[in-house]
């Protein structure tokens, strides 16, 4: 091969591989953005279940919720249940939980989340997919006729995968992280 | 003495004569002067004027094409604020109806940009404008803005990229 053919070769790699790498240069602003965005899936997660468990929501849009809360979740992710007046901790598929939450047997129902944070940041895992898990607390209350029936504090560790996947949109290629939940742990569960 | 006298009257006389032809002849030449600096001027405050004028009307041309330009965004951004300070589902629905007859369909893609700097740009998910809708419906809340609306010829939206506020 000739020195010419060598600086050739040199000249594309150098032009074609900062390319390459410029895209897994995560930087920590663009870190905080993904950290960000994992976060917000959890809080609309929080939303839609709010919105299946509350007794006011009609069929259909309970049905076309459940719908959207089961796609922020990998396939056959499982939810953990727990009450007061047992120790053992039930899971379900989340499409299961999701209907058996639309099915509970009080006249109102209110499930708040709060203190959504990083128990564990997102770390890069050697096959490029970002890791990490976030804590929430879940307060349930379900009424009867006579007013509160039950009530308690559930709290919950959620693993959080984050992957760089592509699309093409109208003939672009799209970039996008793709934030997917994993199973719901059950760590605690307490009367207030 | 008589005719000193009568040659000093000559004199004055052609002394009065040509003061006077200098006089009018100077005072024509300066109301000359003055009438052609007034036409100059009337003349360069015209076109003052006329430039004013067409600044005036590309500047007016140019904020209503602007506007123009504007007002799908305007629109869509307004959409988003109703559906969700529509506060329950059965008012924010029929906004969500009216909506979707400003996009070429309900499956219109929606990008949202999480980061951008230079040429790095980062996305959610893509979802559609009817999943985003109601997305903004459940939330009750409008977390992104409009940052590019593509259209068709008919003028309805094709593709919707939306930014982090």
């Amino acid at each position: 091969m000739s020195r010419k053919s060598l600086f050739i070769i040199a000249f594309v790699f150098a032009g074609i591989l900062p390319g390459l790498f410029a895209q897994d240069n995560v930087t920590p602003q663009r870190k905080r953005a993904i950290d960000s965005l994992a976060l917000e899936k959890v809080r609309d997660l929080s939303k839609y279940i709010s919105i299946i468990g509350d007794k006011g929501t009609s069929f259909s849009e309970a049905s076309r919720v459940i719908k959207r809360a089961d796609e922020l979740f990998a396939t056959g992710s499982k939810m953990g249940v727990s009450t007061l007046a047992s120790p053992a901790i039930n899971y379900f598929k989340v499409d299961d939980y999701f209907k058996r939450l639309m099915a509970l047997n009080y006249i109102r129902v209110k499930i708040d989340w709060y203190s959504i944070h990083y128990i564990s940041d997102l770390e890069k895992q050697p096959d490029g997919k970002y890791v990490g898990v976030v804590t929430i607390y879940q307060r349930f209350e379900g009424y009867g006729a006579e007013g509160l029936k039950y009530m308690d504090v559930t709290k919950k560790d959620v693993t959080i995968y984050v992957e760089k996947k592509h699309t093409q949109i109208n003939g672009k290629q799209i970039d996008f992280w793709d934030v997917i939940l994993g199973d719901m742990k059950v760590t605690e569960t307490k009367r207030q | 003495m008589r005719t000193i006298s009568k040659n000093y009257s000559k004199l004055l006389l052609a002394v009065i004569v040509t003061g006077s032809i200098l006089v009018t002849d100077t005072g024509c030449k300066t109301k000359k002067a003055v009438t052609k600096t007034n036409t100059d001027d009337s003349q360069a405050k015209a076109d003052a004027d006329a430039r004013k004028k067409a600044a005036a009307d590309a500047a007016a041309k140019a904020a209503a094409a602007a506007a123009a330009q504007r007002e799908p965004y305007n629109r869509v951004e307004n959409y988003f604020q109703q559906i969700a300070n529509a506060g329950s589902a059965s008012n924010a629905n029929p906004i969500i109806s009216n909506a979707l007859q400003s996009f070429s369909s309900g499956d219109v893609p929606v990008l949202i940009i999480i980061y951008r700097s230079g040429s790095t740009v980062d996305y959610d998910k893509p979802t559609t404008i009817s999943n985003y809708l109601n997305f903004i419906k459940d939330q009750k809340q409008s977390p992104n803005s409009v940052d590019h609306l593509d259209m068709d010829s008919n003028g309805k939206i094709t593709q919707v990229v939306l930014i982090k506020k």
